[in-house]
């Protein structure tokens, strides 16, 4: 089986996905202070729930956000590892490289 | 939990109410887009051009569980966000209710209590030896007042029922987001959204479109899909996705290229042949770093459609329809035809983003001479699959949430017996999606057009062409005043071949026309 990656592209992919969550932060954050709103506009039961909702739906799009997020970083690690692991590959080629004898590099 | 009272009801803040639902409004429209694009980057993942192996496809296939959760929360916001703007609704009309039941009570000397009863003060008893006239007003003025109480008890009792539906309406909008399992005191984290998403099943596809499904529906179909389901889709069923006129040209490609890999897998197939040509095709296309959809095909009837370009970005879209002489092992010349006219419309419009179609949903007329060429038949059918096509793609391109639903310039350049293609696309009931038409080297159409059903209708008949006097088989020639196309330009010995000859003025005209660069008389 044979494993392929551009670096670059999967990178900027990443990058992408925490935008995008950076993005849905700023609307849960919106939820917050939103069912705020809605617990108190109405005194009693209108505002008990509809306020127990909004909140809801700030846990709700929070969780959108820590997905996103969280395939980010999955998608950004993965691009770091290779490239880590290609470095340390390479160190130990040219490790056994030097330690060759003159005239058979 | 009690009842409110009345004053209580007339105090809500019923502005801060409505704007917290429109605020939760907003955010529901902004996820369709959020969603579309995050789904983008799932697929560019998926297609494993830029991370193959093991690894590639567990961070696809993580990414689609994502599009899954969003998919669903989506949803079962959408339904909750209904039920909050039931409660501002209702609250908005007990609020109203309320002030106006108290003011009225005040101005009529009525006293209301907090649960809605009224009442007037008791009347002095008549004075001793009043006249008739004076007990007919004391009489009067107490039925006045009873009137007035039961007034004011009327509205108070209205505004409290409306806060009671306001009440039943906010206790209610937790309720759809059950279906992710989130009930109020306990919210999932995200890994308890997927497990409840995935456990509830609410990826999976309720149903299919059946035929005669219109284009907008199927795109409000495929929109409510997550990217999951359309992969449990378009595996399952290749033959429907990929000829689903409302689907993005990228999901129909991918179900395309799946009935192109059976169909090359059994030799034996009727549509064997049909594939090994478009295969040749689309890998020639692709080794050069050309980027090709294949929107339509069916090996079976030899009919297929290939993009040049991105049918689902591109501003400015033509679909060439060729005519009489064409089948399946042309498509490299089609292909030619098409990257022809691209390279026309990018010359025109250097910083347009331009798609071609090398469009053969017909079975166009083996040659001259065949009957088929002489009669409608092939047209009639190509006519109906063309209209399709085209509002297909008007559909998805308008459903398309990450574009802003901007719909793109559409020109049809049609060849010969392609233009009574275009004819019978015109006939089919409802506006040809359309917003030009290049007719080339026309054999007559029944229509005029302005009948046409484009804004803009261009025509080119050379003066050696044959084909467009000889003998007008199937109804005016284009280029007759009556026909009232505009005429481009054409060479004298442009024949009946050469209208998307590199070195002719007809071709750069053609792209001004697809670039939305030349004007129409």
């Amino acid at each position: 089986m044979s494993i392929a990656i551009q670096f670059d592209v999967v990178q900027a992919l990443g990058e992408e996905l925490a935008a995008l969550a950076t993005e849905l932060s700023g609307d849960a954050d919106l939820c917050g202070s939103t069912a705020v709103s809605l617990a108190t506009a109405a005194p009693g039961e209108v505002s008990e729930h509809a306020g127990a909702t909004g909140q809801l739906w700030a846990v709700l799009v929070a969780d959108l956000v820590a997905g996103a997020q969280a395939a980010s970083t999955a998608l950004l690690g993965a691009v770091r590892s290779y490239r880590l692991a290609d470095a340390a590959l390479s160190d130990r080629l040219l490790a056994t490289r030097a330690a060759l004898p003159v005239g058979t590099r | 939990m009690s009842a409110p009272a009345l004053t209580a009801v007339a105090a809500w803040d019923v502005a801060l109410l409505d704007g917290a639902v429109h605020t939760l409004e907003a955010v529901t429209e902004r996820l369709p887009p959020w969603r579309a694009r995050m789904e983008s980057v799932a697929r560019a993942l998926h297609d494993a051009e830029c991370w193959s192996g093991d690894a590639g496809q567990t961070a696809a296939l993580a990414l689609g569980e994502v599009s899954g959760v969003v998919t669903a929360v989506t949803r079962a916001l959408g339904e909750s966000l209904d039920r909050l703007e039931d409660t501002a609704r209702e609250a908005r009309t007990a609020q109203e209710l309320a002030e106006q039941a108290l003011a009225e009570a005040a101005v009529l000397g009525v006293t209301v209590d907090e649960a809605g009863g009224a009442v007037v003060p008791a009347p002095a008893a008549p004075p001793a030896g009043a006249t008739p006239e004076a007990l007919a007003d004391h009489y009067d003025a107490i039925a006045a007042g009873a009137d007035a109480a039961e007034r004011v008890a009327g509205l108070a009792a209205d505004a409290l029922r409306a806060a009671a539906r306001a009440a039943a309406a906010a206790a209610g909008s937790a309720a759809p987001l059950g279906s992710v399992g989130v009930t109020v005191g306990g919210p999932p984290d995200h890994a308890g959204l997927e497990a409840a998403v995935a456990l509830g099943g609410v990826w999976q596809p309720a149903c299919l479109p059946v035929v005669g499904t219109s284009p907008e529906s199927v795109a409000a179909w495929w929109a409510g899909l997550s990217e999951p389901a359309r992969a449990v889709v378009t595996s399952w069923e290749p033959g429907l996705v990929g000829s689903l006129d409302g689907l993005p040209a990228w999901a129909r490609d991918r179900a395309n290229r799946l009935l192109l890999e059976r169909a090359l897998a059994d030799p034996s197939s009727a549509g064997h042949g049909t594939a090994v040509a478009v295969a040749a095709e689309l890998d020639r296309e692709q080794a050069a770093g050309r980027p090709v959809q294949l929107w339509s095909f069916d090996a079976d009837e030899s009919l297929v459609a290939v993009v040049h370009g991105d049918l689902d970005t591109a501003e400015d879209v033509g679909v060439y329809v060729p005519g009489v002489g064409n089948d399946v092992d042309d498509l490299g010349d089609l292909g030619v035809d098409a990257r022809a006219v691209a390279d026309a419309a990018r010359a025109a419009a250097p910083a347009a983003s331009v798609a071609t179609v090398a469009w053969l949903g017909y079975r166009p007329p083996g040659n001259v001479l065949a009957p088929t060429a002489w009669v409608e038949g092939r047209a009639a059918a190509g006519g109906t699959a063309l209209a399709g096509d085209l509002a297909g793609l008007a559909a998805a391109r308008g459903a398309d949430p990450a574009r802003g639903a901007e719909l793109p310039r559409v020109t049809v350049v049609a060849h010969s017996y392609g233009t009574v293609v275009v004819d019978r696309a015109a006939e089919v009931p409802g506006e040809l999606a359309v917003d030009a038409l290049v007719l080339l080297g026309s054999p007559g159409m029944d229509a005029v057009a302005a009948e046409l059903e484009a804004e803009e209708v261009h025509e080119a008949s050379s003066p050696l062409d044959p084909v467009t006097w000889l003998a007008d088989v199937h109804g005016t020639e284009t280029d007759h005043p009556d026909f009232g196309a505009t005429p481009l330009p054409v060479d004298w010995d442009t024949w009946h071949t050469l209208y998307l000859d590199r070195d002719r003025p007809t071709l750069a005209a053609i792209g001004e026309v697809v670039a939305g660069e030349r004007g129409s008389d």
